[in-house]
């Protein structure tokens, strides 16, 4: 567009490419930008170019880091015999939202989709293996979807760690909070009746 | 708008927005299509909660014309083959079932019958023993090319119909997707099968559930299997299928 200088145009371009975001926003943005000082702006820049200079994968759990390993495989606070098996690095940090877990984590990098020629050597299973087999490891949560996909990953992954001496669970599932009965379909209760929980949690 | 009502079996589901996905389903009354399921993922009416593959239910939807996404107004789950869930074999096994269907049966043309061994091809799969989902998976794809019309009898040559013996070897066409006599030189592969082999197959194409269900495949009879189905589907499809090699 003549109206645009090129690098306001080229900014517009790249900034409409983010998810979520049209044309119109991204123009918002590129005279938000235009108007702000130039130190806001150059820190903008400087940590643009940090996350993909800096930020990789930790070489123990596969989740993001910055530097050899991350801050939850470095800590010695954490719980190092209990390994949460999640698909991606953004689980972790869904997870350790909930302040209810101290454990250590695996990111496989994926989940199992046979039809789209996603097989169990695409993902990150030797090392959890290598990991598990290294024997500090107990007990293994898988916290994948409840989906088709994710229940196929949760089978390859105890398939593979068959051999070990390990107490191996998944996430609970069933109806979500604040669903009545009369709206769940019966894969859900069939999935709250597996997992009914004990109403007095002193009896657990 | 034009409201159609079906049973239907979910084949794929991805999400469209927020709140909503896009499901791929073989509708029994109207063959392979895509359906937008509103507010599928947020459990908004009438949706109980997000949508998932292998789930067979009766639906709703309408749809303004062909060329445009159906909309899913209803869904009423009646089951789940959870069987195919909670065991590695079987879930491969759906899986390379799936993958054929969203390849080579073509979108919305009516095919009640392929709806319907595939159904009962799942619910065997869920409910089988693990070793007996390899002999089953192979034999309900090579049931269904059959019912597709992709894959003619064993028992003549495919190309002039002479009859063929299934006492000694074979010749096996993937172009033509059967055996070819003496006589005929098809183009495309060539796949010699023992007698042994060949009989193999005419069993499991012609016995009842009951006794495929107790044949465990040798590791090499699966692999010629696989081998002469695989490079059949690549014939049609122009493309490997995925799945399969995991079965
Ligand atoms: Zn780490
Ligand atoms: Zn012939």
């Amino acid at each position: 567009m003549d109206a645009y200088t090129e690098s306001m145009e080229r900014l517009i371009v790249a900034l409409g490419k983010l998810p979520g975001i049209g044309r119109r926003s991204a123009e918002r943005m590129a005279f938000y930008l235009l108007d702000a000082d130039k130190d806001e702006v150059d820190a903008l820049a400087e940590s643009l170019h940090d996350l993909k200079t800096k930020v990789g994968r930790c070489s123990e759990c596969g989740s993001m880091a910055e530097g050899e390993r991350c801050a939850i495989c470095a800590s010695d606070r954490r719980d190092r015999s209990r390994l949460c098996v999640v698909e991606k690095p953004k689980d972790v940090i869904r997870i350790e939202a909930t302040g209810g877990y101290n454990g250590l984590y695996h990111v496989l990098g994926g989940l199992l989709a046979p039809m789209d020629g996603v097989g169990p050597e695409h993902l990150d299973l030797d090392r959890l293996a290598a990991r598990v087999a290294a024997g500090e490891i107990q007990e293994v949560i898988l916290a994948l979807s409840p989906t088709a996909e994710g229940d196929g990953t949760a089978l390859a992954v105890a398939e593979r760690l068959k051999a070990y001496k390990l107490h191996v669970t998944r996430l609970a599932r069933g109806l979500p909070t604040g669903a009545t009965l009369d709206y769940a379909n019966p894969g859900m209760l069939s999935d709250a009746l597996r997992g009914r929980q004990n109403v007095d949690e002193s009896e657990s | 708008m034009p409201v159609y009502k079906s049973p239907i079996l979910i084949l794929r589901c991805q999400d469209w927005s927020e709140t909503s996905q896009i499901v791929h389903v073989l509708a029994r009354e109207i063959g392979r299509l895509r359906c937008l399921a509103k507010g599928s993922k947020r459990g908004q009416n009438p949706f109980s909660g997000p949508l998932d593959r292998w789930t067979l239910g009766d639906a709703v939807f309408s749809q303004a014309d062909p060329n445009r996404l159906a909309t899913l107004m209803e869904l009423y789950e009646t089951e789940r083959f959870d069987g195919i869930r909670r065991r590695l074999p079987a879930f491969y096994g759906a899986s390379c079932i799936t993958e054929i269907i969203l390849t080579i049966v073509p979108d919305l043309e009516a095919q009640p019958a392929v709806f319907d061994l595939v159904v009962d091809g799942l619910r065997l799969l869920a409910a089988v023993e693990v070793e007996a989902c390899r002999a089953v998976t192979l034999t309900l794809v090579w049931r269904l090319l059959a019912l597709l019309g992709y894959v003619p009898r064993l028992d003549q040559c495919a190309e002039c119909g002479a009859a063929i013996s299934l006492e000694s070897p074979l010749n096996f066409s993937s172009g033509l997707g059967g055996p070819v006599c003496g006589n005929c030189h098809p183009p495309g592969r060539i796949h010699h099968l023992t007698a042994k082999a060949a009989q193999a197959i005419a069993f499991l194409l012609s016995a009842g559930w009951d006794e495929v269900r107790r044949v465990r495949l040798t590791e090499a009879t699966a692999d010629l299997i696989r081998g002469l189905l695989s490079a059949r589907i690549e014939e049609l499809a122009g493309r490997k299928l995925s799945a399969l090699r995991y079965v």
